[in-house]
């Protein structure tokens, strides 16, 4: 009777992954302080009351925009609105990252080219695993005959 | 630069998080990636002027009333 059972079922708790956050925190916390497990979970509390803070913001500018779906560019104009405007400009550039890593999956859905390595350098690369099976193969089978 | 934290919020979580909000319809894929960020920044603050208090008051592990304080003394701009 678990409702993550149905499909689109609405999940109460639906909340950042407690392990995911207390790696994150141990990250940002000095090396000699610790967190408490109550911390963690006041924390985890705040920062979803953030993403609706913020999305919340966002909405509305994607409403007075006129637009049905809310873009990035909202969510910026919403961080200005809400006084996180410290928060911008690293916020722009993994949207940045973000385009470009896009753009790069793209590419090698396309094409193998992005490997970096020439047609003949591949080839030879493929000689050269084929050869080191082949010598494992024949040295597996050795001891055994 | 950004290879600060190794550990990063799943994308797809922050999504559904956001669509708890009724009001709250369609969102872009990239929409996500850049809240991502910004809860980010926000959670480093957050820890940062909570440790403040852990210092100040002589400890060495950050409690929810550290946490407390820290919000209460924060003077927004």
């Amino acid at each position: 009777m678990s409702s993550s059972d149905l499909a689109g079922g609405i999940d109460e708790d639906l909340s950042l992954p407690k392990a995911t956050v207390t790696k994150l925190v141990n990250e940002m916390l000095p090396d000699d302080i610790s967190c408490a497990k109550e911390t963690r979970d006041l924390l985890i509390d705040c920062c979803v009351e953030f993403i609706h803070l913020v999305s919340s913001e966002a909405n509305e500018v994607c409403e007075k925009d006129s637009r049905k779906t809310i873009g990035p560019e909202h969510v910026i104009t919403a961080l200005q609105r809400l006084g996180f405007e410290d928060y911008i400009a690293e916020v722009r550039d993994s949207w940045d990252e973000h385009k470009e890593s896009q753009k790069e999956r793209e590419k090698r859905g396309k094409r193998m080219e992005k490997t970096g390595m020439t047609d003949e350098e591949m080839a030879r690369a493929q000689e050269e695993m084929f050869a080191q099976a082949r010598l494992r193969m024949q040295q597996s089978s050795q001891p055994n005959q | 630069m950004q290879k600060k934290y190794r550990t990063k919020f799943p994308v797809a979580r922050i999504k559904k998080i956001m669509q708890l909000d009724e009001d709250v319809g369609k969102v872009a894929q990239a929409t996500p990636v850049l809240i991502s960020k910004a809860l980010e920044l926000f959670m480093q603050a957050l820890i940062d002027e909570s440790v403040a208090q852990t210092r100040a008051a002589g400890g060495k592990r950050v409690h929810a009333g550290h946490m407390k304080q820290a919000i209460l003394h924060h003077r927004p701009v």
